[in-house]
C-alpha cells in the first residue's frame, strides 16, 4: 500500500509521495531572487533555514499560476525546498498506478502514472526527478 | 580542555538565532522608544559571540607547519634550495576556514618553489643569494585575516602571461588589460604560465581552483609582483563564516545587504554628476575620478528611474564603483544563513540572512556585478 499527498493546481490533482514530505504552511511571499534562473519565485525563513521556493504550475506546465494558497515542503535528494500550488487536499492510499497515456506530453517526464481515487485522476508525481530538474533550473 | 566541535558549532547556531530574536524585539519595541534594556542586551550578545566565535579559532600555525614540508619535498624534486620563512604563526583564525585553506595554500606554496624561486644558477647570474626564500605570513587587519605568500624569486612574466593567455583563448587583445588584470588572467581556467608541465605543480589546472576555494570561504586573493624580484599572493579572509557585518538597503521595497567590508561609502546622488552612456551604462564624477553606476534596479527590469542613494564599493580586485538603492534601512551585524545548502550557488549573491521580521534578505556579492560592469563597459567600447 503506497501513501500520496494530493493536491491541486489548475484543473488537475497530483500528488507527491508522502515519505518526501515535510511540512505544509500557508502561501507566504517568498524574498524574490532577482535573477533569470526559471522556476526559481524565491527564498522563504522556516525555522532558520533558508529554504528555495518553486512555482509547481510552471515547471509542469511551462506557464506561472497566479492562484497560490499553499506551500508544500519537502524533503528530496538531501535538499529541503517548497512548491507553491493552489491547495492541498487530502491523503490516499492506493495499490494500483496506471500508466500514463503516450500523448500526455505535459510534464510528461515527472509522472509516475495516474492513480483513480474518488472519481479523481490523481497524476502521482516522480518527485525525484522533478528536484533534479528545478535544481538545474537551465 | 578540548570541546567537541560539534558542540560549539551549535553554540555558534543558537548565538544566531538569539541575534535573530534581538532584531525581532527591536522591531516590536520600536513603537515604545524603550531601547535602553536593548542597548545593554545587544552589548552582551556581542561579547558572547565574540567569546563563541574565538572558541572556534586556532592558530594558522597548523597550517604553516604544514608547508615546511610541502616546502622541502618541492624544494627536494625540484633540486632548488629554499628557506622558508614564517611570520605570525599565533595569528587565529575560524576552524573551518583553516581547514579550507590548506589546500588552496599547499598549492601556491608549491608553485612559489616550482615556478617562482630560480635555480640556483639562474639566480648566481641575477646577483641572488643560491638559496631561494619564501615567506608565510599571517596578521590580523580591520577585521579579517591576512595571510601572504612571498617569494623571493623571478616574477611573474606580464608578456609571458598575455602570450599563454592568448594561446589559450581566454583572450584576444591584451589593449586596455591593467597590470592587475593581467595577473589576474593566472586564476583563468585552464592557465598555466610554465612553459614544460612539470610533475610538481601539475597541469595548470592550478590557480583557478585556487581562487574558488578561497572564494567559498568568502575570502579574497590578490598579486603583486615585480619581474626578478618576486611575487606576493595575498588572500584576505572573515574572522569568521557565521556573522558578517553589513548595511541593509532597500531598493523597489526589497531588502538587500552589502558586506561592510566591500563599501567604501554612502552619499546621496547628485544627479548633475551622473553622464549616461548608454542604456544600462552610466558613469558618476565621484571624488575626481569617473566611476560606473549600477542601478539594483536592472535586475527587476526597471532601471529606468535612477535611486537617490549610492554606495560606493570596491571588488576584490579594486574595481570601484557605485550601486544605486533607494534607501539605507540600517547597518547592524546579520547572521549568514547558506543559500547552497537547500538550492545552488546563485550569480549576484553569496548567501542570505534573516531580518529581524522573519523575512530573508539577500547578501550582495559586490565581485559578480564588478565582472558584469566590465564586461558592460568592455562591450561600450568595442560598439564605439
Amino acid at each position: 500500500m503506497n501513501k500520496d499527498l494530493v493536491f491541486k493546481c489548475g484543473d488537475h490533482y497530483f500528488s507527491y509521495n508522502i515519505s518526501f514530505i515535510k511540512e505544509i504552511k500557508e502561501w507566504i511571499t517568498p524574498t524574490v531572487l532577482p535573477s533569470t534562473t526559471k522556476y526559481i519565485e524565491g527564498f522563504i525563513n522556516i525555522r532558520g533555514e533558508i529554504i528555495p521556493v518553486f512555482d509547481f504550475m510552471e515547471i509542469i506546465k511551462e506557464e506561472k499560476q497566479s492562484n497560490k494558497k499553499a506551500l508544500i515542503v519537502v524533503d528530496c535528494l538531501n535538499k529541503l525546498v517548497a512548491f507553491s500550488v493552489f491547495s492541498v487536499s487530502d491523503i490516499i492510499e492506493y495499490d494500483h498506478i496506471s500508466n500514463a497515456p503516450n500523448n500526455f506530453v505535459d510534464g510528461m517526464n515527472y509522472i509516475n502514472g495516474i492513480i483513480e481515487n474518488d472519481n479523481r485522476s490523481i497524476f502521482s508525481i516522480n518527485l525525484i526527478k522533478l528536484v533534479e530538474k528545478v535544481m538545474v533550473g537551465e | 580542555m578540548r570541546v567537541d566541535l560539534y558542540r560549539i558549532d551549535k553554540l555558534v547556531d543558537l548565538m544566531g538565532e538569539i541575534l535573530i530574536l534581538q532584531e525581532e524585539i527591536k522591531n516590536s519595541l520600536t513603537f515604545n522608544k524603550e531601547t535602553n534594556c536593548l542597548s545593554k542586551l545587544e552589548v552582551i550578545t556581542q561579547e558572547l559571540q565574540e567569546n563563541i566565535i574565538s572558541m572556534r579559532a586556532h592558530p594558522i600555525d597548523l597550517a604553516f607547519q604544514r608547508m615546511r614540508k610541502v616546502v622541502r619535498e618541492a624544494a627536494r624534486l625540484s633540486n632548488k634550495e629554499v628557506d622558508l620563512i614564517l611570520e605570525g604563526e599565533k595569528t587565529s583564525i575560524d576552524r573551518s576556514i583553516l581547514e579550507a585553506i590548506i589546500d588552496p595554500l599547499t598549492h601556491m606554496v608549491r608553485n612559489s618553489v616550482d615556478h617562482g624561486i630560480e635555480n640556483s644558477e639562474i639566480r648566481k647570474l641575477n646577483f641572488k643569494p643560491i638559496k631561494g626564500k619564501i615567506y608565510l605570513r599571517a596578521f590580523h587587519i580591520s577585521g579579517r585575516v591576512i595571510i601572504e605568500v612571498e617569494d623571493d624569486g623571478c616574477g611573474l612574466s606580464k608578456s609571458k602571461i598575455i602570450k599563454k593567455a592568448k594561446n589559450n583563448d581566454i583572450i584576444t587583445d591584451e589593449k586596455n588589460l591593467t597590470e592587475m588584470d593581467i595577473y589576474n588572467l593566472i586564476f583563468s581556467s585552464g592557465f598555466s604560465t610554465s612553459e614544460a608541465v612539470s610533475n610538481l605543480s601539475g597541469r595548470g589546472v592550478g590557480m583557478d581552483i585556487v581562487k574558488r576555494e578561497i572564494d567559498k570561504v568568502g575570502g579574497k586573493i590578490s598579486i603583486s609582483s615585480e619581474e626578478n624580484k618576486g611575487t606576493k599572493f595575498r588572500l584576505s579572509l572573515p574572522l569568521t563564516l557565521s556573522v558578517m557585518e553589513g548595511i541593509l538597503l532597500r531598493v523597489n521595497s526589497k531588502n538587500f545587504i552589502i558586506p561592510i567590508s566591500d563599501v567604501m561609502e554612502t552619499f546621496d546622488i547628485d544627479y548633475s554628476k551622473i553622464i549616461k552612456i548608454k542604456d544600462e551604462v552610466s558613469i558618476y564624477k565621484y571624488r575626481n575620478e569617473y566611476v560606473s553606476v549600477f542601478n539594483i534596479k536592472h535586475l527587476f527590469n526597471e532601471g529606468n528611474i535612477l535611486p537617490r542613494v549610492g554606495v560606493c564599493v570596491v571588488s576584490e580586485y579594486g574595481l570601484k564603483y557605485i550601486i544605486a538603492v533607494d534607501e539605507i534601512v540600517d547597518k547592524n551585524r546579520f547572521v549568514i544563513k547558506s543559500i547552497e545548502k537547500n538550492y545552488k550557488n546563485v550569480g549576484g549573491f553569496s548567501s542570505s540572512t534573516i531580518l529581524g521580521d522573519g523575512s530573508v534578505s539577500l547578501i550582495v556579492d559586490v565581485n559578480f556585478f564588478a565582472k558584469k560592469i566590465e564586461n558592460n563597459s568592455k562591450l561600450g567600447e568595442y560598439c564605439e
